[in-house]
């Protein structure tokens, strides 16, 4: 197992450095300026300052050279400097990323305790009304986009039942501003990861090794829970590995909508902004958490099923 | 089995339809996405009602003593207290859309730190909303007889956030240090006005870390040295670009730290947090005056202008942004919170530039042709909501020299005539390109409109090419919308931006040249604010303006606004969009 995490991690930097000069390449060569892009629309740009700041930021120089550039102050810890603040990027990615991988992992866990049990259960009550409730509810919240239900949850929570103030800004996972941009975030993939489970304990209800215990006389619950469950989620973790790399950096509607200084936003911004440094260092961020969850997920199989083994 | 599979089938199509209907309906509120839908068509629109009077701003900058020659600027005429129940909390919640990326002075283009900006990082002087030149962290000046050297004597009260005194040699090294390459912006930011400065070129270009033109005479005597006169200097030292900090603090936190908690001059301090985005604005410890009423304002990042408006409409944002792009329904006459709108003073004009330079716009008959065939009043009033006012000419009717005009006139007739002399041939359909590039989405239906009218009325074709936000326009493109803004009460600015054949405005947009013209502008801003010759002159050479019509007028900018609780008292704002009352403006209960 050792080996083959080894020789992941080590086949992830090819990967990495591929993201790193696509990314690159399309940041010097695709359409926008950093330099020309203002929040006010009365500033024109002066050819005089904006030429003197490219050369300032070395924005002037030819392609290989910023790159080289760049590649070699990232081996040595140096993430560049903003363009649109002067500042460094390294600071903002610290600040954000704990603050994306905390809402990721309690949606994540929101989708565990919610989305397993209830795929159980509307297996279980295949084509009965509750199966039906409980897909028809997934189906609405997953159909409502995030930029929808969100304002939505708050015109109700706070303009109609007045229950609440709007959850504004990050004051920690366990506040409870956290509460309602976990649940949004868990409220999408939810459809994903009931219908995973619904589908896969529908498989393994069939099995005969589920009858066998049922005519042994075992409890529907024991058997759901000892057979049922763990063979069927298998194809749920996979997807809950794809799911959690997104939760991660993808939940820019949410963070927009509260408030929250998370990765998402930092990336949805310097796109704006064409701020090439920070576009650069969110890219491989995300390659490096995909690259990551998805050898968590492999590494997990063998927890899951025994019979996997790694070469 | 059958029944319940139908119910299913029913329930999930009829939530999609929801859920699509609901998506479909805020959209309509959506401002960052463009239109979907083909613009109205032109003709049956409803004629506006008359505009909003707009007052006046002539700039009052007062008369020298006859002995001394001294010009003694007026301290602040505080407005009138409030005296009502107030709230034990004064803290004012002002959410913001984005995070900023900068907080100096020098640099602030946007309109979110500039409502503070004066009272945190204090010009020299100040000018109220009536145009009269306050006091700042000076209190008077002297010009010498060519108008060229200004020597400003500050107050010798004045202090900085961390108690040390304000001296010239502060003023000086504050103003050096935001020309320095590193800490300037595309834009131009403060170099605008400093450009003016003898020396500051040399600085801004790299080549000198000091400007001949300031020179610290002692602690409080500051003397300025100007390329050529400007009587709009004594307003433009009042500007927030033109704000003082404590450059040895900032020089001392490199990578932009000083930022975070800069050292500034006023009656409040800022503190802001880059990462999280969030701004708060507290009494300074050290300061000169009588302390202000709001112990706090906390500018929150709020991305989200639903979530914006849903603060406001709970009573947790006291002030946000309220223009037509970012709540345009609040402009609706019927909105709950019409009235609580507070319209900023401007004086810029939004309009098309035609490139003078390329074909067909190097022909005026073309310029004139597609200038008279389009309906322009009704359509800034079918896309600009019924507040917007109507660009008839350039000059904004806040600005003494504004002349009442009625735009270039809609004549189909005429335009047809116009076509016909061009030197592209009589049918329009058959002019080379014509291409403009649009982004905000309110312009692009403005543009969709003028789109359907060129080709109805003309059979000209325009292409329009939709810009996402940050994306430039393509290589083609010959006709440009743009906007610019007056940062003081005077024709001066615009005119120079649109007129002149060198400026930055002109080279980006109608690219024409006529030395009469920047002779007469230049001739115009050196004389005394508020001279009749100068008014004249303003006018003459927006006339040459309209006949030449390199520009195609939309909207005078007056469409930037607040929402403004009525809890909050004194609220007011200048042509800096400035919050020109803070230090007297204060929370009453905060009830409707």
């Amino acid at each position: 197992m050792f080996v083959y995490t080894l020789r992941r991690l080590i086949l992830a930097i090819p990967v990495l450095f591929a993201v790193l000069f696509i990314t690159f390449t399309l940041g010097f060569y695709g359409p926008g300026d950093p330099l020309e892009i203002f929040y006010n629309e009365e500033l024109v740009s002066d050819p005089e300052i904006t030429q003197r700041l490219r050369e300032l930021h070395g924005l002037d120089r030819p392609f290989w050279e910023q790159f080289v550039d760049y590649f070699t102050g990232l081996l040595e810890g140096d993430w560049g400097d903003s363009i649109s603040s002067g500042r460094p990027v390294w600071p903002s990615f610290a600040a954000s990323m704990p603050i994306s991988a905390q809402l990721g992992l309690a949606a994540a866990v929101v989708l565990v305790v919610l989305g397993i049990p209830l795929g159980a259960l509307a297996a279980v009550k295949q084509n009965t009304w509750v199966d039906y409730l409980i897909v028809f509810v997934s189906i609405v919240v997953r159909s409502v986009p995030v930029f929808v239900l969100g304002p939505m949850l708050l015109i109700v929570l706070v303009l109609w039942l007045s229950i609440m103030n709007v959850p504004i800004g990050w004051k920690g996972i366990f506040h409870t501003n956290a509460i309602l941009p976990v649940l949004l975030m868990a409220a999408g993939p939810l459809l994903v990861v009931v219908r995973q489970t619904r589908v896969g304990v529908i498989e393994v209800l069939s099995e005969n090794y589920i009858r066998t215990a049922r005519a042994k006389g075992m409890r529907e619950r024991f058997v759901v829970w000892r057979h049922v469950l763990k063979n069927a989620l298998t194809p749920v973790f996979t997807t809950m590995g794809l799911i959690m790399s997104g939760l991660v950096t993808g939940a820019f509607f949410v963070e927009l909508i509260f408030g929250i200084p998370g990765f998402a936003g930092l990336g949805i911004e310097a796109f704006q902004a064409r701020d090439y440094p920070v576009i650069l260092g969110v890219t491989i961020i995300g390659a490096a958490i995909i690259i990551i969850s998805n050898l968590l997920v492999d590494l997990g199989y063998g927890l899951l099923d025994p019979r996997i083994r790694y070469e | 089995m059958k029944h319940y599979r139908s119910t299913f089938i029913l329930s999930v199509v009829a939530a999609l339809a929801i859920s699509l209907a609901i998506a479909c309906g805020t959209d309509e509120e959506d401002t960052d996405e463009p239109a979907a839908a083909p613009p109205p068509a032109p003709a049956p629109v409803p004629p506006p009602p008359p505009p909003a009077a707009v007052p006046t701003a002539v700039p009052n900058i007062p008369e020298p003593e006859p002995e001394t020659g001294i010009v003694e600027v007026a301290d602040w005429a505080p407005p009138a207290t409030f005296t009502g129940a107030m709230e034990s909390d004064q803290t004012l919640v002002f959410p913001i859309q984005s995070k900023r990326s900068a907080i100096a002075p020098n640099v602030e283009g946007s309109y979110i730190v500039r409502t503070v900006d004066k009272w945190v990082f204090m010009p020299l002087f100040q000018f109220d909303p009536e145009g009269n030149l306050r006091q700042g962290v000076a209190d008077s000046y002297k010009v010498s007889d060519d108008g060229l050297t200004y020597t400003v004597y500050l107050k010798d009260e004045a202090i900085f956030h961390d108690g040390s005194p304000v001296t010239a040699a502060d003023v000086k090294a504050a103003w050096e240090f935001g020309a320095f390459p590193e800490n300037q912006v595309s834009w131009g930011g403060s170099l605008l006005h400093l450009n003016k400065v003898v020396g500051i070129d040399a600085i801004s270009e790299g080549e000198a870390t000091e400007a001949p033109g300031l020179v610290a005479l002692d602690e409080k005597t500051l003397e300025i040295t100007l390329k050529d006169p400007s009587p709009t200097w004594p307003l433009e030292m009042g500007l927030w670009l033109l704000g003082i900090f404590d450059a040895d603090h900032a020089k001392a936190n490199p990578e932009k730290k000083w930022q975070e908690s800069p050292i500034g001059v006023g009656p409040y301090q800022l503190r802001w947090e880059p990462e999280s985005g969030l701004i708060e604005v507290t009494p300074a410890a050290n300061w000169w005056g009588d302390p202000p009423v709001i112990q706090k304002i906390t500018m929150p990042f709020v991305g989200d202008l639903q979530t914006q408006m849903i603060m406001y409409e709970n009573g947790e944002a006291d002030v946000i942004f309220g223009d037509l792009v970012r709540q345009p329904a609040a402009h609706d006459p019927d909105h709950k919170f019409n009235d609580d709108l507070q319209r900023v003073k401007g004086s810029g004009i939004w309009y098309f530039a035609y490139d003078t330079t390329k074909p067909p716009f190097d022909d005026i008959n073309v310029r004139k042709a597609l200038s008279h065939a389009v309906q322009m009043e009704a359509a800034v009033h079918a896309v600009f909501a019924p507040t917007a006012t109507w660009g008839t000419g350039i000059i904004h009717p806040a600005l003494a020299s504004h002349t009442p005009r009625d735009g270039y006139g809609f004549d189909v007739a005429k335009a047809k005539e116009f076509a016909a002399q061009s030197k592209y041939g009589p049918d329009p359909a058959s002019w080379p390109t014509m291409h403009v590039a649009l982004s905000r989405p309110q312009y692009v239906r403005l543009g969709e409109i003028l789109q359907e009218q060129w080709k109805e009325n003309l059979g000209a074709n325009v292409t329009i090419t939709k810009l996402e936000s940050g994306q430039q326009p393509p290589e083609d493109v010959n006709l440009f919308r743009q906007s610019i803004g007056g940062r003081v009460a005077d024709a001066g600015g615009v005119l120079t931006d649109l007129g002149h054949s060198e400026s930055t405005v002109v080279s980006r947009g109608s690219k024409h040249s006529d030395s009469a013209l920047d002779a007469l502008v230049e001739e115009a801003s050196q004389l005394p604010i508020g001279d009749p010759e100068k008014i004249a002159k303003y006018q003459e050479a927006e006339k040459i303006i309209i006949d030449s019509y390199w520009i195609l007028p939309i909207i005078f900018s007056t469409d930037r606004a607040y929402l403004v609780q009525p809890w909050v008292k004194n609220f007011v704002t200048t042509f800096g969009d400035d919050w020109n009352h803070l230090p007297w403006m204060a929370i009453a209960e905060r009830k409707r």
